[in-house]
């Protein structure tokens, strides 16, 4: 008889193993016990991944919103975030914010790196922070643009809705069912009528981008008047990305969750350091990781929920033809996508020259005829004319690919670490460097709908915006695991995990890592791969943002260091 | 374990095909008592036998104990985590506008999910049509379910487009670029292994998307191995997409019959207790007022939000005679801390734009761009409520007629008071 889960001692343990002889018989007792233990263990394994961890669909104390990206001045068009943050407590709550400028420099100052890159040097991100505060009153909603941020007191003029030039003060000014919009504010600048001096938004200032082309991330705590972190799970919010063209034609929008940390209550020590999941203290005897916690000057037991360990991201292959956005002609004579005047659905998808424009309608290519845009075979220089394929006797041997639209699907992704340090500037990386504290090696693994796997990695420095295929096949996204030719069907699943371990500095952290993903859909033909994002939109057709999903939690904490206020 | 009664039980009884679960104490009971005497062969004195099951479901008592108060802690919806049943609230083939669907495994298994469709677009009970505005009678939501399985190897994706399905066991060409010529086929819709087939819906359709995951037998089980998104493409390209809603299983309580226990206590109706954890006690949901306009577009731009709801109970079976209503109440803060509060009756299913339901939402009425809405299941006298599932779109628009549009799930605080179930239909 050999079983070793005996927790109340009922019976003597009479082996180490959990085994027992073929010769020997389990008594009902034994079977009924070892059930039981099975049962407790199975429980504790079972039950942990469900525990709480990283949200963005419940309030938490801390928000990371991983993309905000400005570009006003733009000359396709005007490029900005709309972010959201409410209050959900009936008390008020003050907010602590931080960017992080990660949009690129050029260090011979030969030209721009962001949005499009003429640099002829080295692009080099800044990790510059700039931080600011907020109060919101009980259940308030907030909201500003990135580029202008907002103040307390909405004494700026704003413009009527039904002309959008008439300047105005309030409704009354503008024309019955118009509305005056103003410039967004925090409102409550004498608090509320009554009796209720705390419901005030006095000494918030949200100030603009600091720059502005700008890319990076907002992060906001939850903290008291002095400053210091609370455990208040009370911070909602909502990034909106939009962008308009210069004519005004055409608008396009994605929004996202960001990913909030909630905080576990009663365990904030208040100190500057935040610190993210990790052993919590709660069974020093048994784990020795609670123990070191405990034992730590100061404690470095849990205070927020932990980072995830795994992210996993459902997304179409880069490049693959979207079934369902099809250029069909519509009933009332135009084209459904492109918008051009049609009588059938062919006239919507082949590549013929608009006269007007004198350029091809899929292509874009400048023409005198339809036949300028036929992808025909150069028997010269054995290329096709538009695709620029080869068309010799050792490649297509005198065939070109047809130049009809169809609208394709490219994925970019928005990674963060979870650590983060603004207490050291020296902590995220000099200009240059390519590791620091916030540096993670981020392993992919990529299922396709056959069940086969494909793997790639990157780097990841305090801040990454990319489309998927750039990750492993800069050069050629049609050779990257992430495109369509090479994963072989029309969606995958992409498991990320951050690498334990595998960054530098002297600040400890788990290396667990933070994302968003963004679709895009892009209009061309089959030979053009589809680039295009909210910075080239020339052949975009629409976007759309998303919240990836979480699985697990690693035993490791992250931290966020605050500087000193 | 077995002997014991749950899985014995579950084996016996499940599929879609079992018994109704208020017969499940009696059996599990029988099972009990019966397994506990046969374990000693008859040869066992009954002091030991008696002693062992007291130990036993002392253990037991405190495994399941154990298995409560994380949950209770933890309990709620998802969105961002693999789960047991996927809800996608808002799902509309509809001519102008068409969903894709997407469903993975996140497990290193074979997963089967059972899912259903119901379609509450209304018909029109006289004549002309619904959609159009022209219908001269009733306009009658359907409430027409339309079920499938589907099965994924170990983490496999899937997809497919609500309005056309996905055909099975189809050898379709793989997504391919040829290097040497060039060639490229990209318009690659079945490549990949068949995750079944599954029907295209009936046009127009509009409603929801339920799956479930199920054992090879079909009986639920509480793996927690399924996500999802779905994809609302309009005719122009425009795309909005959200998560679907997923609600966790709870580990050994399911009992693997049709009535799927959300949350709560045990009862008549759910004698395990909860099977899954429960659908959220209120929403918080930060949008713009109906007609604001979006700062990055100018003042002359306009926003309009919708919200989608569906019922977490459902009664499969009686959907269309018995359809689940629930009274949501709304209190909307605007940017200066004032509330206003409304309710609206949500039946089976209902998206709604804001301004639609009550005025209270219009920039005119609360004269801040941004409010705040907290949504609240109303809980009956009777107390056999339900919470909802949500998600939420915005529709930015220009007066030019430019629009764009974006969808976001919902956040969500609590756990909703009671019970809730979904009943499945019986199989065969």
């Amino acid at each position: 008889m050999s079983i070793t889960c005996e927790p109340l001692g009922f019976r003597p343990m009479h082996s180490a193993r959990c085994s027992r002889t073929s010769s020997e018989k389990r008594s009902p007792l034994d079977r009924a016990v070892g059930l039981s233990c099975a049962l407790l263990v199975g429980l504790a394994v079972a039950v942990s991944p469900v525990a709480a961890q990283v949200t963005s669909d419940r309030p938490a104390a801390v928000l990371v919103f991983p993309k905000v990206i400005v570009d006003t001045g733009g000359p396709d068009g005007r490029l900005d975030t709309f972010i959201t943050i409410s209050n959900a407590s009936a008390q008020p709550i003050n907010v602590l914010c931080y960017y992080i400028n990660a949009t690129e420099r050029c260090d011979n100052l030969s030209g721009a790196c962001f949005p499009e890159r003429t640099c002829t040097g080295n692009c080099l991100p800044q990790w510059q922070q700039t931080d600011f505060r907020f109060r919101l009153t009980r259940e308030q909603p907030t909201g500003w643009l990135a580029s202008t941020g907002a103040g307390v007191g909405c004494n700026r003029l704003g413009r009527c809705s039904n002309d959008g030039t008439t300047v105005c003060e309030d409704f009354q000014d503008c024309p019955v069912g118009a509305r005056c919009s103003r410039p967004p504010c925090l409102p409550l600048d004498g608090g509320v009528p009554g009796n209720f001096p705390e419901q005030t938004n006095q000494g918030s200032l949200i100030p603009p981008s600091p720059e502005d082309p700008f890319i990076g991330d907002l992060t906001c705590i939850a903290v008291d008047e002095t400053g210091a972190p609370v455990d208040r799970n009370d911070l909602i919010g909502h990034g909106l990305v939009g962008f308009i063209r210069a004519d005004g034609e055409f608008i396009d929008v994605a929004g996202y969750n960001p990913i909030g940390f909630p905080a576990i209550e009663g365990a904030n020590n208040r100190n500057l350091t935040l610190v993210l999941g990790g052993p919590t203290g709660a069974n020093p005897a048994q784990n020795p990781a609670d123990a070191a916690c405990l034992a730590a000057q100061p404690r470095t037991c849990a205070e927020y929920e932990g980072c995830p360990n795994i992210l996993i991201l459902d997304h179409y292959f880069d490049g693959a033809v979207d079934p369902q956005a099809l250029n069909r002609c519509l009933p009332e004579g135009t084209c459904a996508i492109s918008g051009q005047a049609c009588g059938n659905d062919t006239d919507c998808i082949q590549n013929v020259c608009d006269l007007g424009s004198s350029t091809c309608t899929v292509t874009g290519t400048v023409c005198a005829a339809d036949l300028d845009c036929q992808d025909t075979c150069d028997a010269v220089t054995e290329r096709c004319t538009l695709s620029g394929q080869n068309c010799g006797p050792f490649g297509s041997q005198g065939v070109c690919l047809p130049t009809t639209l169809d609208v394709r699907v490219v994925t970019e992704i928005t990674m963060v670490p979870c650590s983060r340090d603004y207490e050291e500037g020296t902590a995220f990386p000099s200009p240059g460097e390519t590791t620091g504290s916030s540096t993670t090696v981020v392993q992919f693994l990529v299922f396709n709908e056959f069940e086969q796997r494909l793997s790639t990695s990157t780097q990841l420095t305090c801040f990454k915006e990319t489309p998927l295929w750039r990750l492993q096949a800069p050069n050629d996204p049609e050779l990257s695991i992430f495109s369509v030719g090479v994963g072989g069907t029309l969606t995958g699943q992409t498991r990320m995990r951050g690498v334990v371990g595998s960054g530098s500095g002297n600040k400890p952290r788990g290396n667990a890592l933070l994302a968003i993903a963004e679709e895009f859909r892009c209009a061309g033909p089959i030979w053009e791969f589809p680039t295009c994002n909210f910075v080239k939109t020339e052949k975009l057709v629409s976007s759309a943002a998303k919240n990836v999903h979480f699985q697990g939690r690693r035993p490791q904490s992250d931290f966020i260091y605050l500087p000193l206020q | 374990m077995t002997r014991l009664g749950g899985v014995h039980y579950k084996q016996r009884h499940s599929g879609l095909g079992g018994v109704p679960k208020r017969t499940a104490p009696v059996h599990a009971r029988k099972a009990n008592s019966g397994a506990i005497r046969e374990l000693g062969g008859g040869t066992m004195r009954r002091g030991s036998v008696d002693r062992a099951r007291s130990i036993a479901l002392a253990f037991v008592s405190v495994a399941f104990a154990l298995a409560l108060v994380p949950a209770i802690a933890a309990a709620r919806t998802t969105t961002e985590q693999p789960s047991s049943i996927l809800i996608f609230p808002k799902v509309i083939a509809d001519g102008t506008r068409d969903t894709f669907i997407q469903i993975s495994n996140t497990a290193n298994s074979v997963v089967h999910a059972h899912c259903l469709y119901v379609n509450a677009y209304p018909t029109c009970q006289g004549i002309g049509d619904c959609q159009e505005g022209t219908c001269s009678g009733a306009c009658v939501p359907q409430w027409q379910e339309i079920d499938f399985n589907i099965w994924l190897t170990k983490q496999q994706p899937t997809h497919w487009g609500v309005s056309f399905g996905r055909r099975d066991g189809v050898a379709a060409p793989t997504c391919n670029r040829d290097i040497r010529t060039g060639e490229r086929e990209y318009d690659c819709y079945d490549a990949g292994l068949s995750p079944g087939l599954v029907p295209p819906v009936p046009l127009p359709f509009e409603g929801e998307l339920r799956c479930i995951e199920v054992d090879q037998s079909g009986a639920p089980i509480s793996g927690n191995h399924l996500k999802g998104e779905a994809t609302i493409i309009s005719r122009d390209g425009d795309a909005s997409k959200y998560n679907a809603v997923g609600i966790l299983g709870e580990p050994f309580t399911n009992n693997g019959d049709n009535v799927l226990c959300l949350g709560g206590e045990p009862s008549a109706e759910c004698p395990t207790g909860a099977e899954y954890q429960g659908c959220p006690d209120r929403f918080w949901i930060p949008h713009f007022a109906s007609g604001a306009d979006n700062p990055i577009f100018g003042p002359t731009s306009t926003v309009r939000t919708e919200f989608t709801a569906v019922p977490c109970r459902v009664n499969f079976e009686r959907a269309s005679l018995d359809p689940t209503r629930v009274t949501l109440q709304f209190f909307v803060f605007n940017e200066f801390e004032g509330r206003l509060s409304a309710s609206t009756q949500v039946e089976c299913w209902r998206s709604f734009f804001l301004e639609d339901a009550n005025p209270i939402f219009s920039v005119a009425v609360q004269q801040t761009r941004l409010v705040q809405t907290s949504v609240r299941p109303v809980v009956p006298s009777s107390g056999s409520g339900s919470s909802v599932a949500m998600v939420v779109e915005e529709f930015h628009a220009l007066p030019n007629g430019s629009t764009a549009r974006a969808a976001y799930n919902a956040h969500e605080r609590g756990e909703f008071g009671g019970s809730e179930v979904i009943e499945l239909p019986a199989g065969p």
